[in-house]
């Protein structure tokens, strides 16, 4: 499966409505097996959404996320798990593992809710966040 | 440390937590060493979290990843006043900020990090708008690439004094639009009329179009002066043109090439400065084409032509328009509702708005009928919508549950050929027992042929 995850340098872009750099990772079997770079025009939602189909990309972790393209991408059917900070390598590793990525969350923003259940899945188990 | 000095630091302290600017400080790593009442409030992130974190992860404005004012400052020592930027708060806002930054220097002079200060601009920014944005091409919003281009050359068109025919479906803006032209032009101190020619007899549009003279006709005592009169050397407004009658596209014609008219009952004619813009919901050249619309009159006013999108072709303007409409009801209906819930959301995504932007500030207004505060969720849209929702979701159901028993359906074939039909080891290859395989062989309908695998014979 196909993952992106908007990138300011070796971390995760803190906000995703300003980022300008998608990096799309390919994971199997709990492994990054391929890594690629998009350049994308910041605040071009529609384009973006287009880009994430084109790439087969189902699963978006960003910073930041306001509230009109986040409505966007979950029309698109994309999952987001927003308002994620820290280095890409290593939230990447854990996420293809399937583990929590919670301590990863920016200060101030709710962890580990999730949307519809009681139970809190993490990692490629399920993905859509809930703002609760 | 003096008792002047604790009494002064003590004041420091008292005055930072009182103001309504956000200040936070930083240390040369960009951790952030203080952080004050107003910056919890703004950011929404309490002081117990931010404190030791990077400025950007509390922070989150658009300025963090390129033109960070903080970054400039601590590089060149120097102070910077009031940039407008944005940023996201923890409840997925964007709040509007305005940022000033300066060095934290010791008393040798040596930067020990920076200190930036953060005025909210919600309010100010709204109230911008509200004042700004009535007939203004700042009140028609838009993300869409089609809108933007019009948006481009609004100005411009405005300026020129030529004729405007605005095409587009009811409910995309058209009047709108109109008003904005009028607005943008060197007339916008002078009247704008705008008047709906599909809905008047042809008698009734004239007279209110061009006036008429005591004793024209019957109960005629007095003189009443036309809207082109009425709208001197402003702007008059055509809707639905395509629904006028042939003689009254005469009469059009006329008064668009001659520049005058004659009001009824009268023999002297007057002429008139006003601008007209003619719009339509129609298909103006089909109809020139079957003979319903005057060609020499769709020329005339076809000069310069927009064409509105539907809201279903600028499905990203769905969360700014709500947004607006949220705004807007708010202060004139006094209420304190948030925004809508994302679900509802998801159901504005889509659906197809044959009404258009009205058609969705509708959809708002009904929410707000039934919701006074917080998020308008489903439960609050229309019952048309309600059944969208509902009819899709068992759309989907099912369609997953045909996925399911395709992929099923193939595994089995799969593994049975697999095995050379044996039904046996095809079962330990899919996981299930041998009975459970007979069972689901007989569901899908699966046909085996006579060779089972284990003997290799027919």
């Amino acid at each position: 499966m196909k993952v992106g995850i908007t990138v300011w340098g070796n971390r995760i872009s803190p906000v995703f409505d300003s980022a300008q750099m998608l990096l799309v990772a390919n994971i199997d079997k709990e492994e990054v097996v391929g890594r690629q770079i998009e350049l994308f025009q910041p605040g071009a939602f529609s384009s973006i959404i287009d880009m994430l189909a084109e790439l087969e990309i189902r699963v978006l972790i960003c910073g930041a996320l306001s509230r009109g393209p986040a409505a966007l991408l979950d029309a698109a059917g994309v999952s987001v798990i927003p308002f994620m900070t820290g280095e890409v390598e290593t939230v990447l590793s854990l996420y293809a593992k399937g583990l929590d990525l919670a301590d990863f969350t920016m200060p101030g923003c709710p962890r580990n809710r999730c949307c519809g259940t009681n139970q809190c899945m993490t990692g490629h188990q399920r993905v859509r966040w809930c703002w609760l | 440390m003096k008792e002047s000095d604790k009494i002064a630091r003590s004041a420091n302290e008292i005055i930072l937590e009182s103001i309504s600017d956000g200040v936070f400080t930083v240390d040369h790593n960009w951790r952030i060493m203080t952080f004050n009442r107003a910056a919890e409030e703004i950011t929404g992130t309490p002081r117990s979290e931010a404190i030791g974190r990077f400025c950007w992860e509390v922070f989150r404005s658009n300025m963090c990843e390129g033109a960070c004012a903080l970054k400039r400052t601590m590089k060149e020592g120097k102070s910077f006043v009031s940039s407008s930027t944005y940023i996201i708060n923890n409840q997925q806002k964007r709040i509007p900020i305005s940022v000033s930054t300066a060095p934290l220097k010791n008393e040798r002079g040596e930067v020990l990090g920076g200190v930036e200060t953060f005025r909210d601009h919600s309010l100010v920014e709204e109230l911008r708008r509200e004042l700004t944005g009535s007939y203004q091409v700042g009140d028609m919003v838009s993300r869409s690439k089609a809108m933007k281009i019009i948006f481009n050359i609004l100005p411009k068109v405005a300026e020129s004094d030529s004729t405007v025919l605005i095409e587009g479906d009811t409910g995309t803006g058209k009047e709108l639009m109109a008003s904005a032209v009028h607005n943008l032009s060197l007339r916008k101190d002078e009247p704008f009329i705008a008047i709906n020619c599909g809905a008047l007899p042809d008698t009734l549009l004239e007279s209110e179009l061009f006036g008429y003279r005591a004793g024209a006709f019957t109960n005629a005592d007095k003189d009443k002066p036309g809207l082109f009169e009425a709208a001197g050397k402003g702007t008059i407004f055509l809707d639905e043109i395509g629904d006028t009658s042939a003689a009254f596209q005469v009469r059009l014609l006329r008064v668009l090439e001659e520049k005058e008219f004659q009001p009824l009952g009268s023999v002297e004619k007057i002429k008139t400065e006003a601008r007209v813009i003619a719009a339509t919901n129609r298909d103006l050249e089909g109809l020139v084409s079957d003979g319903k619309f005057r060609r020499d009159l769709f020329y005339r006013i076809n000069i310069i032509r927009f064409q509105l999108p539907r809201l279903a072709e600028r499905m990203e303007d769905i969360p700014l328009l709500v947004e607006r409409f949220v705004g807007k009801m708010n202060r004139f209906k006094g209420k304190s509702v948030s925004g809508v819930s994302k679900e509802a959301m998801a159901v504005l995504l889509t659906h197809d708005y044959p009404g258009n932007i009205r058609e969705l500030e509708n959809i708002i207004e009904h929410g707000f009928v039934l919701c006074s505060e917080g998020e308008i969720g489903v439960s609050y849209l229309p019952a048309y919508l309600q059944k969208e929702r509902t009819e899709m979701d068992s759309q989907r159901r099912s369609s997953i549950g045909e996925s399911v028993r395709i992929t099923e359906e193939e595994r089995i074939v799969e593994a049975l050929k697999k095995t050379g039909y044996n039904r046996l080891a095809a079962a330990k290859e899919l996981g299930i027992h041998k009975s459970t395989l007979f069972r689901k062989l007989k569901k899908y309908n699966i046909i085996l042929p006579e060779i089972d695998g284990r003997s290799g014979r027919l």
